[in-house]
């Protein structure tokens, strides 16, 4: 009897481990979604979900104990963000909002995450100017964030709209917060009243197969260009915004360089170079890279064309632009993401003609 | 109550080992879990530096450091002068100290006693401004030199702050340094293990030499020449290796004078998966070993941040002459390092990125 008692309670112990198990079990998930270290593995773990994400329910009170939460947001705009009071730059963000956004169809809420000590002081001290228009909550920071899909690792902004959809974030994005942000702000601010969405830049939509160079609006002061070297048959023209050799760009140019050993008398290959760069940078190019391609600065014209596209999407998007014309200006192939083999072996097959 | 009779041994003994399976299974499971998934790490983390510290011992005649002070200091914060991510330090002919902080995108100057004098750029392509401004370096007229990393350029500033040039880079430079005729010496990544390990620029940016050859490895990675470089009053350059315990000393026209092995127990123990990753294609996380080097007439100092701080000072044979360390946490990060010889006198500046951002000076007596 006595060992019927202790196979009974050992029994006993096993079923409830079972059952410990069985619950752990339905907790379980893969390993990939603890290790978010960076924005950049965030975005693309949780990019579907982005995408479809809305202003979710949440219910908080400010610094100043008036009530936060969804059904006071939703019937306006609202701009959520999630400050690290020690960031010049988020402040700046939201600072720049509450400059350009305020208006009585929107709402701006903030989360601090260090509400105690000077930089939470100073963070007051740079936003007293719009106290009376933001809510400023400082409770569950971390829940919060869980809330607003924020990475663990960083902080964010959201833009919801009246029906409490995402229309933008700094999440949908693949570059630094930092630099792309003021490029964003600029649209956000610029255009308040309008449905803001993230645009994409498609050079087939600025540069048209079959069209004149002289007809084009961006590369209108590229005509100039050709008309003193009318005897060659075609023209590859590529425009490089930055340069850097272990880069696509870097790539892009040893391919180039390659077509113009190839054939130099009836292809005319021609280097342009964004007006970030002054004469000695484009000579020290020349040398860095020992490229025989000639090389100029695009002119005051294309530039303002070129940096007006930029201000508007971003300078990566707007860099490595190649593209043929005949001798008429006339644009016969265009380098885009997806063509870029096929672009050049086409001009590889023009070269060995 | 049930017969215990009726369940056999065997058939007792395979439910027993199926709920023993069941439970380690679940086990690992807790430990995946979204709250513990990263206190595993870490506590693994932890275990392995402890691991470290009690295997690697420092010899006995090593120097502990004597904290001096910090900066910048606290009535400062309250004014907004404070570190982000600082990232690397420099110290002009009048001993100021340069901090570059890459996430409020500006360089910061303190005195040698650690005062707040200024703060230059802010984030932006404009001169004057930057996007992650990182390396720095002090030319022979006290000009500040700096590595704009974002904007690709080199912004070189005179001793107010004043913007005085720039000029485009066209490589990831991935350090930097001057020597006193203002020749600038560059390490740059390069997918071709045959390119120059460092190039000299001049004040305009143009190319004026070359040299060096990269460690090449069979299955050949940027990480593998990752450098430092430091040069000497007498214009010698030294390059460290990041992730591997060599070190070269180069003259002034480029001529490899010295090729130095580090032999040292706790690099040689951390380099070892290192090793591993040249030998085969398997993907292992590069650990670094050496922070940063600073050349001196008659050696050089390495800079060891993992598991304790630990500065290596060197002869011109290659050998450790001191040691200099400091306690540190678990959590302690240091980002660089400065060394200051006068007299007897040592004074080391650390630099440390978490969990506080700021910079220490110590002594070493």
């Amino acid at each position: 009897m006595g060992k019927a008692i202790k196979f009974s309670i050992v029994g006993i112990i096993l079923l409830a481990l079972a059952a410990l198990a069985l619950f752990n079990n339905q907790n379980k998930i893969t390993k990939d979604e603890g290790f978010v270290t960076n924005k950049e593995d965030y975005i693309s773990n949780n990019i579907a979900s982005i995408k479809q994400f809305s202003l979710p329910e949440f219910s908080s009170t400010d610094i100043f104990g008036k009530t936060i939460n969804t059904s006071l947001l939703k019937g306006k705009k609202a701009f959520i963000q999630f400050i690290d009071p020690k960031s010049e730059s988020q402040i700046e963000v939201l600072k720049r909002v509450c400059q350009g956004f305020k208006d009585e169809e929107s709402t701006i809420t903030v989360f601090i995450k260090d509400s105690e000590g000077h930089m939470f002081e100073r963070f007051m001290d740079e936003i007293r100017f719009a106290l009376g228009d933001i809510s400023i909550i400082t409770e569950n920071y971390d829940k919060y964030k869980n809330i607003f899909k924020v990475p663990p690792c960083c902080e964010t902004f959201n833009l919801f709209n009246e029906k409490g959809k995402l229309i933008a974030s700094d999440l949908n994005r693949e570059l630094y917060y930092e630099k792309d942000i003021r490029i964003y702000l600029n649209r956000l601010v610029e255009k308040k009243n309008r449905v803001i969405k993230k645009k994409k830049f498609f050079v087939s939509n600025y540069i048209k197969l079959g069209e004149n160079v002289k007809n084009n609006d961006f590369l209108k002061p590229l005509a100039k260009v050709i008309e003193g070297e009318e005897y060659f048959d075609y023209y590859v023209m590529s425009m490089f915004d930055n340069v850097c050799t272990a880069c696509q760009t870097g790539k892009l140019i040893n391919r180039l360089k390659e077509l113009h050993k190839l054939d130099s008398t009836y292809i005319y290959f021609l280097i342009i170079l964004s007006d970030n760069y002054n004469e000695n940078d484009i000579n020290n190019f020349k040398t860095h890279l020992k490229i025989s391609i000639p090389v100029i600065r695009a002119d005051k014209q294309l530039s303002n064309n070129w940096n007006q596209l930029m201000k508007e999407f971003s300078n990566i998007e707007l860099n490595n632009i190649i593209f043929l014309m005949d001798k008429k200006g006339k644009i016969i192939k265009l380098m885009e993401p997806d063509n870029r083999e096929e672009f050049f072996s086409y001009l590889s097959k023009m070269s060995e003609l | 109550m049930f017969k215990y009779s009726r369940i056999s041994n065997f058939s007792y003994m395979i439910f027993l080992t199926l709920i023993l399976l069941f439970n380690i299974q679940a086990c690992d499971n807790v430990f995946y879990s979204k709250k513990n998934i990263q206190e595993k790490k870490y506590r693994e983390a932890k275990i392995r530096w402890e691991k470290l510290l009690k295997s690697f011992p420092l010899p006995k005649n090593a120097l502990k450091l004597q904290h001096k002070l910090s900066f910048p200091k606290k009535d400062e914060v309250k004014e907004g002068i404070y570190l982000h991510i600082p990232r690397y330090l420099c110290s002009d002919k009048e001993r100021n100290i340069y901090v570059s902080d890459t996430r409020q995108h500006t360089i910061l100057k303190f005195d040698s006693k650690g005062n707040y004098l200024n703060k230059i750029g802010k984030m932006g392509q404009a001169p004057r401004e930057f996007f992650h401004p990182r390396y720095m370096a002090i030319d022979n007229d006290n000009n500040l030199i700096v590595h704009d990393t974002g904007n690709s350029r080199i912004q070189i500033f005179n001793p107010d702050g004043e913007y005085l040039k720039s000029f485009k880079i066209f490589k990831i430079y991935s350090t930097m340094a001057t020597d006193k005729l203002d020749k600038f010496y560059f390490s740059y990544m390069s997918p071709d293990p045959l390119e120059p390990l460092i190039e000299v620029l001049n004040k305009d940016g143009q190319l004026i030499d070359s040299f060096g050859k990269r460690i090449n490895f069979k299955y050949y990675s940027f990480a593998h020449n990752e450098i430092d470089i430091s040069v000497n009053n007498n214009g010698e350059i030294y390059a460290a290796w990041i992730n591997f315990p060599y070190v070269k000393r180069f003259s002034k026209d480029g001529k490899l004078l010295s090729e130095y092995e580090i032999k040292y127990k706790l690099i040689h123990e951390l380099s070892k998966p290192n090793y591993k990753q040249k030998r085969t294609k398997q993907k292992v996380v590069i650990m670094p070993l050496i922070n940063g080097i600073i050349a001196k007439e008659n050696g050089f100092y390495l800079f060891l941040t993992y598991p304790r701080i630990e500065i290596l000072e060197f002869n011109l044979k290659g050998e450790i002459i001191n040691i200099f360390w400091k306690e540190q946490a678990f959590e302690y990060l240091a980002s660089d390092f400065l060394v200051k010889e006068k007299a007897q006198e040592k004074s080391f500046y650390i630099l440390q990125g978490s969990p506080e951002q700021k910079i220490e000076i110590f002594y070493a007596y």
